[in-house]
């Protein structure tokens, strides 16, 4: 008799009342591949007085202390996920700087344009520590890049690749690189936007980043035209 | 209006005169051609050059007068020509006359007119002169249904143009004096039809511009108003000068002239040489070394794309 009584009357509380119980959906886990495109810009001042045995430093001479402008693309395939992500990549980019040639007579500012122009190539191993992010939401990830470099030059003169007692004024630079950055997450500004833009085109983060790059661009320690640099470059990427 | 009678109004109006409008047009060179204007030098003209224009016409029904192709150099077409020349200018002259049987092929061709023949020419080339006329077409025709005639002048009219006056000097505007050359732009002096540019320099030797051995760069078009005079000798004063061809190749006088000294400069490679360096370049980046790095870089990336699948 009484058992059945405190059965009628629960029975009467779940009718009476309703709860509403809210799941909280867990965040989506990361999939363990993907692909980050990024663009860049920056400048860099190539290090060409590190040369042994130059006289002066004819970077200086010609361009003075100015930067070149730096700016490119880089495409990396995210070939691990666990703590952090690992990723492979390839990265292009071009920089130039001009300036008036120098009158052999009177060491004069010519009327003819002279310019240094370099087409930084990279294949860059990253590692990227998101966890910051995809556990704290923290929109903050550091990340650290080792390279291999290859880095077309040509120098110009009236338009044309300058030729000196029969030696053009082109080659082709190799080296190593190391970057440090840190990526800033912008879904957290909105994250219904960055879920929206999820769904319509499969871009999971959208970042800006700011990166110091340690370029050592000398055929590796031979004596030659030395393209190394260290130079910061900014920029904003996607990751899919 | 009861729907069958507005129909009719309809059907009626489409097939007024007014809606099937008549149309006469003049071309050069056979019917399509899309040039309107042509221009004869003062050789063209001494050589008894001249022009052929087709006549095109949609059927007219009846025609009340012989279609009359003619050259005035009023400001535009008359309705008819005015051979008396009681329009202000010279007398209006006709090249071609056709009847209605004519008209009935719908086109034809005017004999060879020779230009000398045109207003304001009266059978001479005379130096000096430009001269431009139009060729304009006019024919009576009586519509369907009307009582009186209509003049029918040609929709697309042409101009022929005689041009013995040479163009004025160009002006050298600058003159970039740099290793081994010397960039010469011009300016065309307020010419509306330069077609080219001719630029001729010499080395001045002495102190004289007497006995200057210019040598002509080849002429240029004027779409690009500068030239570089190449393969020229540093620290040597060069004195450059040039004239500007109009459409029929009238040659300008001579521009007033501008001299220059090319100086051996040096750009960021020279001067990296002359400060020692080491690096023995020689490798094109367009021929050769950026292609070679994209190409490698390419076949590994397809060798590891393939060994994952």
């Amino acid at each position: 008799m009484r058992v059945g009584a405190l059965a009628v009357m629960l029975a009467a509380s779940a009718a009476s009342a309703q709860t509403v119980v809210q799941i909280k959906q867990p965040p989506e886990p990361e999939p363990p591949i993907g692909f980050r495109i990024e663009l860049k810009i920056g400048t860099l001042v190539p290090r060409v007085g590190d040369e042994p045995g130059l006289s002066s430093n004819p970077y200086e001479t010609i361009f003075g202390n100015k930067s070149m402008l730096y700016g490119g693309g880089e495409a990396d395939f995210i070939a691990w996920h666990g703590y952090g992500a690992v990723s492979v990549g390839f990265s292009i980019g071009y920089a130039e700087k001009y300036a008036p040639a120098i009158v052999q007579k009177d060491s004069a500012p010519s009327t003819e344009k002279t310019a240094l122009i370099i087409f930084p190539l990279r294949l860059p191993v990253a590692y990227h520590f998101d966890i910051l992010w995809s556990r704290y939401h923290i929109p903050f990830v550091p990340y650290a890049k080792v390279a291999l470099l290859a880095t077309p030059w040509r120098v110009t003169k009236g338009g044309t690749t300058e030729v000196v007692n029969g030696q053009s004024g082109a080659g082709l630079k190799w080296g190593y690189g190391f970057t440090m950055g840190v990526q800033f997450v912008l879904n957290v500004l909105s994250p219904q936007m960055a879920k929206d833009m999820r769904t319509d085109t499969g871009i999971r983060q959208t970042y800006i980043f700011a990166e110091y790059n340690y370029d050592k661009l000398d055929d590796f320690g031979k004596i030659g035209l030395n393209l190394s640099a260290r130079y910061f470059t900014f920029g904003l990427g996607f990751e899919f | 209006m009861p729907t069958p009678l507005r129909a009719g109004l309809v059907a009626l109006l489409l097939a007024s005169p007014a809606a099937l409008a008549q149309t006469l047009t003049l071309s050069f060179g056979g019917s399509g051609s899309t040039i309107t204007s042509r221009a004869f030098s003062q050789s063209d003209c001494n050589n008894n050059s001249g022009v052929v224009v087709t006549w095109t016409v949609s059927n007219l029904g009846t025609v009340c007068n012989n279609l009359q192709v003619f050259i005035t150099n009023s400001s535009g077409c008359p309705s008819t020509p005015d051979t008396s020349g009681t329009d202000g200018g010279t007398a209006d002259v006709i090249i071609g006359t056709f009847s209605a049987t004519d008209l009935l092929n719908l086109t034809g061709n005017t004999n060879n007119f020779v230009i000398r023949n045109m207003p304001g020419l009266a059978g001479a080339c005379p130096s000096g002169v430009d001269v431009t006329n139009a060729i304009c077409g006019s024919v009576q025709y009586r519509p369907t249904g009307a009582t009186d005639c209509t003049t029918l002048n040609s929709s697309s009219d042409l101009s022929v143009r005689f041009d013995s006056a040479p163009p004025p000097p160009p002006i050298i505007s600058s003159l970039l004096p740099q290793d081994s050359k010397i960039i010469v732009t011009l300016d065309p002096n307020g010419e509306a039809d330069t077609s080219f540019y001719r630029v001729q320099y010499a080395p001045q030797l002495g102190t004289s511009d007497a006995g200057l051995n210019f040598i002509s760069v080849p002429d240029f078009s004027a779409q690009n108003n500068s030239v570089t005079i190449g393969a020229l000798t540093n620290d040597q004063l060069y004195v450059v000068q040039a004239f500007q061809l109009d459409e029929v190749g009238n040659v300008s006088p001579a521009s007033t002239q501008a001299s220059g000294t090319p100086l051996a400069s040096n750009g960021f490679w020279a001067e990296y040489k002359d400060a020692g360096g080491h690096e023995q370049g020689g490798c094109n980046v367009a021929d050769a070394a950026f292609p070679s790095v994209l190409g490698a870089l390419g076949v590994l990336a397809s060798l590891w794309w393939r060994k994952r699948r």
